[in-house]
Formats: C-alpha cells, structure tokens, sequence
C-alpha cells in the first residue's frame, strides 16, 4: 500500500490539516499538512500568480507533493505537503 | 531533447473555448525522469499527447531533438515519432487479438524491421520484462501488471529514446505498480529518457523531477534528486 485515504470534515481557506503517519515495527515517521487557499473571484492569471508565491515562499521544512482543486466550488486549492525528512 | 516555448492549446465545442495548456515553456534533457502531476483536467494527458506528436498545439513552438515539430505535417511527425518515442497508457492498449509475443513485435512490422531480426528483438525484451514464459498467451490471459510489461516492452523494443508514460499504475495494485515503477526506473537509469503523467505522489518521488500543472500552467518545477551523467 502506497496511499492512505482519510475522510474528514474538511478544512476552510487559509486553514491547514496535519496528519502523522508512523508505520508499525519500524522508527519511519510521515508529516503531511494540507493547506487550503481561497482562489474565490479570482481569475487564472492571479491564481496562478498568487499559488506560484505561496508555494515557494512557503516553509523550507515542507515539500510540495500535491495539488488539488475543489472542482465543484471552485472556491479553494489545497495543496499537500510532506516534512523534509533530513 | 524537449524544448517548448509558449506551448498553448485550446480545445472549441460550439461557443466554449477551453484552454487545456497555456503558454508552457518546458525543456527536458536526454536521460530525465520527469513526473508531471496536478489536478485532473489540468492539461498534463493533452501536454504529454503533444509531446508525443499525437496532438498539435493550437500556438506555440515544440523542438524535439533539435527539430521543430509543429512545422511537420502528419506524415513527417508519423515518421519522426516511430521507433523514437514509446508510449505507455493506463489501460495498456494491447490488441486482444495478439498475443504477447505479436504485441510487442507490432512496431518492429511498423519499421519494416527483418524476421530474423525482430525475433531477436522481441525475445530479448521479454527476458527484460520477465515475461518469456507468456508468449503465447493473450493479454485476456494476464493480469493488468502482466499486460503492463508487455505493453512497455512494446514501447521499448524499438529502442526509443523517449517514454511517454501516461499514469501507468493507474489500473494497477500497489504490487504491480511498485514492478512497473521498478521497470520505468530500471529504463530509465540505463538511458532512456521518461516523462510520465502521474496522480501518485509515491510514482513522481521515483522521478528526477515534479512538473506541476495547474490549469494548463507550469505553477512549479521541483528537481528532487540529481541526473546521474554518462
């Protein structure tokens, strides 16, 4: 298994989730963290603009992994990140 | 090897217009593994079809090795397309009606290559793929991480330098997708060149680099690990 698929409620913009995955028998430990941006009215030069800052400009500590978009609302991105491991 | 500059493509249903690339500049140096990932519908299958010559772009310039494909017509990108690029899909497109050993020797009849040589060929690739016992068979006989070898080794038995992927774990268990990925990396490592289209964070860890699309844009490049020369 490659993937773990977590229901939850859900997060709103600008808020961010974390989530700890340690495997049994074994000292390997996982740090992901999905945050949320609000994209709502803008348009796809802005987003793109403002995404691309967030994501460089965010903690050297973190990894991009994922991008998301809430197709239905089309009001938040979520972006998945993963802890460097050093 | 891939060069792009401004790389746009608009798809027209009536009065909607839809943008599914806009303005990708892209290069892609011989030996790469690149993942490209993003949301679905962000324009990374439509990305991957034309750099495989299968689709054109709406405006834009694309140079592969040197050449600048989208002055080509068909017949001149058919001919510069064949036995350069293999591609792997999904959902294998092998042909039921061939088994194995007919499958993976299809482009080689393509290429007008001797009997005798694509015997050669073909048995020498399916000790690659570790598939010599399943010749005969029909890919209706094979598991979906079976048909996957047979499919990438009929992507790889002309010897292409490039191999377009498209989410090739993507019907897969993570047993047989780890194999595939195994068999991508191991391609890969001895020269040809990768770019494959992926959902899966764990597949893009195994390239050189991530490509994030987003709307038919590059939003990031991330380089995560160095390209051994030579």
């Amino acid at each position: 298994m490659k993937e773990i698929c977590l229901p939850f409620g859900g997060i709103a913009e600008n808020e961010s989730a974390e989530v700890t995955i340690k495997a049994q028998n074994s000292d390997k430990i996982w740090k992901y963290r999905v945050v949320s941006f609000n994209i709502k009215g803008k348009n796809i030069d802005m987003i793109i603009k403002d995404l691309r800052e967030k994501i460089n400009r965010y903690d050297p500590e973190w990894e991009l992994i994922q991008i998301f978009d809430n197709t239905e609302s089309k009001e938040n991105v979520h972006v998945l990140y993963r802890k460097k491991i050093s | 090897m891939i060069r792009t500059e401004e790389l746009s493509k608009t798809f027209r249903a009536g009065d909607i217009e839809t943008t599914a690339l806009n303005r990708v500049n892209l290069a892609i140096e011989s030996g790469e593994f690149v993942a490209i990932m993003g949301p679905s519908g962000c324009g990374k299958t439509t990305l991957l079809n034309i750099l495989g010559m299968l689709d054109r772009p709406t405006t834009g310039k694309y140079w592969f090795e040197g050449l600048e494909v989208s002055k080509l017509n068909e017949v001149q990108r058919t001919r510069l397309r064949k036995g350069r690029i293999g591609f792997v899909f999904q959902s294998f497109n092998l042909i039921d009606e061939l088994n194995v050993y007919q499958n993976i020797e299809l482009p080689l009849l393509y290429m007008r290559t001797s009997s005798s040589e694509r015997r050669k060929m073909v048995n020498e690739i399916l000790d690659k793929v570790k598939m010599p016992h399943r010749r005969k068979n029909f890919p209706r006989q094979l598991s979906g991480g079976q048909q996957q070898r047979v499919a990438i080794a009929r992507a790889v038995v002309t010897n292409p330098g490039l191999i377009l992927a498209d989410e090739p774990t993507g019907n897969l268990d993570s047993v047989n997708g780890e194999e595939i990925m195994n068999l991508l990396t191991q391609l890969n490592t001895s020269g040809t060149t990768i770019v494959m289209v992926t959902h899966s964070p764990a597949d893009a860890d195994k390239a050189h680099r991530i490509i994030q699309l987003f709307d038919g844009h590059i939003l990031t490049e991330n380089v995560r690990k160095a390209m051994k020369i030579g």
